[in-house]
């Protein structure tokens, strides 16, 4: 419990600190009366604008207004938009959230067994071919594989859309394009791609652990004692993989929600990060500060998972915390 | 999540109800780089939101077919004398929601594009007065003859009253307001389209208004998607996936006009694309050079000789624009066409450098965005190697619009030389003079982006005397004469006014407005 309360402070620090540096850089991003006026409008109406707008205070002044009125729950008013960014985010959110699910998963449901594979099968033909295909998803820029995926699927094979989020259906409460075939088409793609990198990432670290296990004295003894293949591999060495694995998935995951806005933009698919790219265009300060504090939460918030499985997987920690 | 998708119950209503003349019910999908940003028709003054908004709302005047004004909610006019104008509204004309439309209405809408949150204030500048004398009736009174009201009155699209104060939306939204901004994602017009979903930044449908007062094309149902990827948005179209993409990257031109069923649609477009040069500071800025050389015609001229227009658009254009000889493109009031250019001739701006004493050449920064204009990084790049063969050494500072455009506008225009283009919503050369090229005078609204600083008194004359003559002809030749002064003048260098360049499904007949305006009542799909 106190431990939770630390945590939490420290998310709260963490988020505070990162609004600053926005708000230190918003400085630069251009002037957003500009991006909001038309080419008519007059330089004493910028200038009410700029003032009414509060553009004219001193920076730190607008941090801390800013943080007093989020701390109420009011992050402001898009300049860009004229609409409630907490409305805009709450909107978009859940099309990022169904990304970085089905690309976590995929990549997971991937990663696993080739990795065991891999780590088992050093020499192997195939093992070798696995491997050369992850330098090629850790090394291929993101951008670049979803143009290519959307000429192949979309444009000289027909099978796949190759924009947008397809149509949606609630289940259970939750509204996701993932409960539908259309939209589960619309998403294949940009959550291939998404995945990609971290499966590249996670392979690769399930591999080098189980080289690494399967040398030491212990399953040496598990092969002397002569229990089966299976067993040797999946319980004995896998689990003691896991712990170095889990740190890396839980970044990963929460990383996956900063490389979902290129892959977002190539693909058109309508959550954060394309809203991220049209505020910086527009030099829409309520919605950048809005997203980096979001963006913020969730590090804080999957490294706070990470640590709770920590607890669950690794005996050690669970019986050196008592 | 329901907000999510916006169903005007209306609209949806006078869809199912709409009598089916055609034989199928007829869908064009469009695809965008950027979406309408505001719902609101007062609220952001930008085209592509203005242009889409067009298609819902309308104004008391707009632009036909052939690009001809002609009357919308308004039937007929008439002038009483040079300051007075009455517009007798056209009757049996409904709001999507049904509401009626009159007088009461526009007086409305014209008190809420006022209004302080409102960014069309402009368009009533020259108005003294409105009133509705009936329920069909509008006077409008002018500070002073104003011939081109027409022109003014084309952006200013008409609300309902009881719609705008049922739902709060009295006023443009006002970002320090707490209320909530139904107008932002809401929309009720009298247009040939009512909104019936709207999702921003992934999907908006529109669907014909059934009662609409007048005849329209054939299409049923408009989705519209944004699409940011440049190279996202030419796969949807080679792919089937969209029937009209806007706009179509210069370079994939080639990709498009050779694959089957697709089109590339291309037509001048109102904005013409030119270099400025400071010619108000007595010390130009970020350059080594002593005084500023661009007071000096001679060295304006020598630039003028230096940049050759024609390579620009051959290559970094792909022959996609036309040579500007003046400051307007030949669509708006005011061309003049017995101008000329000043003829590419490197060896002729070497020697007048030479006799305006820059014979050991000269050194400048040049301020360039990258992301305004089509190709406009390149377009910088090829006149900075262009000077360079006549002894100008340009450092060239390519920036993004955000950095660009408040580093170069008044108050502060802080350039010495740079790439700009400007389009005239009026069609109409005196927008030009006021805002560009007429001498700077920001009290009274002039020169606003006369970043150049560019000063002839007599043109400035001219154009006053002009601004309130209404006999047309005479006033067209006093905007031809100005303009025949400020190209002698060298105000700025004309390169070129672009094209607009759309793909699109073979089937679908397209209608394209040098304003980017795409009236879709006009467009058809066989």
């Amino acid at each position: 419990m106190y431990s939770l309360i630390t945590r939490l402070v420290q998310a709260a620090i963490v988020m505070l600190c990162v609004a600053l540096v926005g708000f230190l850089v918003f400085q630069y991003v251009g002037d957003p009366v500009l991006a909001m006026v038309g080419q008519e409008t007059t330089v004493a109406d910028r200038e009410a604008l700029r003032e009414q707008l509060g553009l004219n205070d001193p920076i730190l002044y607008q941090y801390v207004r800013y943080v007093g009125n989020a701390l109420q729950g009011d992050f402001g008013i898009s300049y860009s938009f004229n609409r409630d960014v907490s409305d805009m985010i709450a909107e978009r959110l859940p099309a990022t959230v169904e990304l970085v699910l089905l690309s976590g998963v995929l990549s997971l449901a991937l990663a696993v067994p080739a990795g065991i594979y891999t780590g088992i099968h050093r020499k192997g033909g195939i093992a070798q071919t696995i491997m050369a295909l992850s330098v090629i998803g850790v090394s291929v820029p993101s951008f670049l594989l979803g143009i290519l995926l959307i000429l192949v699927f979309s444009v000289w094979l027909p099978w796949l859309p190759s924009f947008g989020r397809g149509d949606v259906a609630g289940i259970a409460g939750f509204e996701s394009s993932l409960f539908t075939l259309d939209g589960l088409t619309h998403a294949l793609m940009p959550a291939a791609v998404l995945c990609l990198f971290q499966l590249g990432v996670i392979l690769r670290l399930i591999r080098s652990e189980m080289l690494e296990v399967l040398r030491t004295d212990y399953i040496r003894f598990a092969w002397a004692r002569g229990l089966p293949a299976q067993r040797i591999y999946l319980q004995h060495a896998l689990k003691n993989t896991l712990v170095p694995v889990v740190t890396a998935v839980g970044l990963q995951l929460s990383s996956l929600f900063a490389f979902s806005i290129i892959t977002e933009y190539v693909f058109q698919w309508p959550g954060m990060g394309s809203l991220l790219l049209h505020a910086i265009g527009q030099s829409d300060i309520p919605l950048l500060a809005a997203y980096l504090i979001f963006v913020g939460f969730v590090f804080t918030l999957a490294n706070l998972v990470v640590d709770a499985i920590y607890v669950l997987i690794d005996p050690r920690i669970r019986h050196g915390a008592r | 999540m329901h907000s999510k998708l916006l169903p005007s119950a209306a609209a949806a209503l006078a869809f199912m109800l709409a009598p089916m003349t055609q034989a199928s019910a007829a869908t064009i999908r469009i695809a965008s780089q950027g979406d309408a940003t505001s719902l609101d028709p007062h609220s952001h003054n930008e085209s592509f939101t203005n242009y889409f908004l067009a298609n819902v709302y309308e104004g008391l005047v707009g632009r036909d077919r052939d690009f001809q004004i002609t009357g919308q909610l308004a039937e007929s006019w008439e002038q009483v004398d040079d300051k007075t104008w009455v517009f007798k509204l056209r009757p049996d004309v409904t709001f999507h929601d049904g509401a009626t439309f009159n007088a009461e209405d526009v007086v409305f809408s014209f008190d809420r594009a006022l209004a302080e949150s409102s960014n069309f204030k402009h368009v009533l500048a020259s108005v003294e007065s409105y009133r509705a004398i009936d329920d069909q009736t509008i006077e409008i009174t002018t500070k002073a003859p104003n011939p081109i009201l027409l022109n003014d009155l084309l952006d200013l699209m008409i609300l309902d009253k009881q719609w705008a104060e049922a739902n709060g939306a009295e006023q443009p939204i006002n970002l320090q307001a707490e209320e909530k901004s139904f107008s932002a994602t809401n929309a009720n017009g009298t247009g040939p389209f009512a909104l019936s979903s709207r999702a921003q930044g992934e999907k908006t449908e529109l669907v014909r208004y059934a009662d609409y007062w007048n005849d329209t094309g054939n299409i049923d149902k408009v989705i519209f998607t944004p699409i940011n990827n440049a190279s996202t948005l030419v796969s949807a179209l080679l792919s089937g996936e969209v029937d009209l993409v806007m706009p179509l990257p210069l370079q994939d031109i080639a990709r498009v006009e050779s694959a089957d069923g697709i089109k590339v649609v291309s037509s001048p477009e109102a904005r013409t694309m030119y270099i400025g040069m400071d010619q108000w500071r007595d010390q130009i800025i970020e350059s080594p050079v002593e005084g500023n050389p661009f007071k000096d015609l001679k060295v304006r001229q020598a630039f003028a000789h230096a940049i050759d227009a024609q390579a620009i658009i051959d290559r970094v254009m792909q022959g996609q624009a036309t040579l500007a000889t003046q400051y307007v493109m030949d669509k708006v009031n005011g061309f003049n066409p017995a101008l000329k250019r000043l003829a590419y001739d490197p060896e002729l701006a070497k020697t007048l450098l030479a006799e305006a004493g820059y014979q050991d050449g000269l050194e400048l920064t040049m301020d360039c965005s990258t992301d305004r204009y089509v190709n406009d990084g390149q377009i910088c790049q090829a006149a900075v190697s262009l000077l360079a063969r006549v002894g100008v050494k340009v450092n060239l500072v390519a920036q993004p619009k955000a950095q660009f455009f408040p580093k170069v506008v008044a108050p502060e225009f802080g350039t010495s030389f740079f790439l700009l283009s400007w389009t005239p919503s009026t069609m109409d050369s005196l927008n030009v003079f006021q805002n560009v090229l007429g001498s700077r005078d920001l009290d009274n609204g002039r020169g606003a982006w006369n970043i150049s600083g560019c000063s002839v008194a007599e043109a400035d004359a001219i154009v006053e005397k002009a601004a309130i003559t209404m006999d047309a002809e005479e006033r067209t030749a006093m905007l031809e004469q100005a303009m025949a002064l400020m190209v002698e003048d060298v105000c700025l260098i004309p390169l070129h006014v672009q094209q607009l360049v759309w793909g699109a499904a073979e089937n679908i007949d397209v209608v394209q407005h040098p304003t980017f305006e795409f009236p879709l009542e006009y467009y058809n799909v066989n």
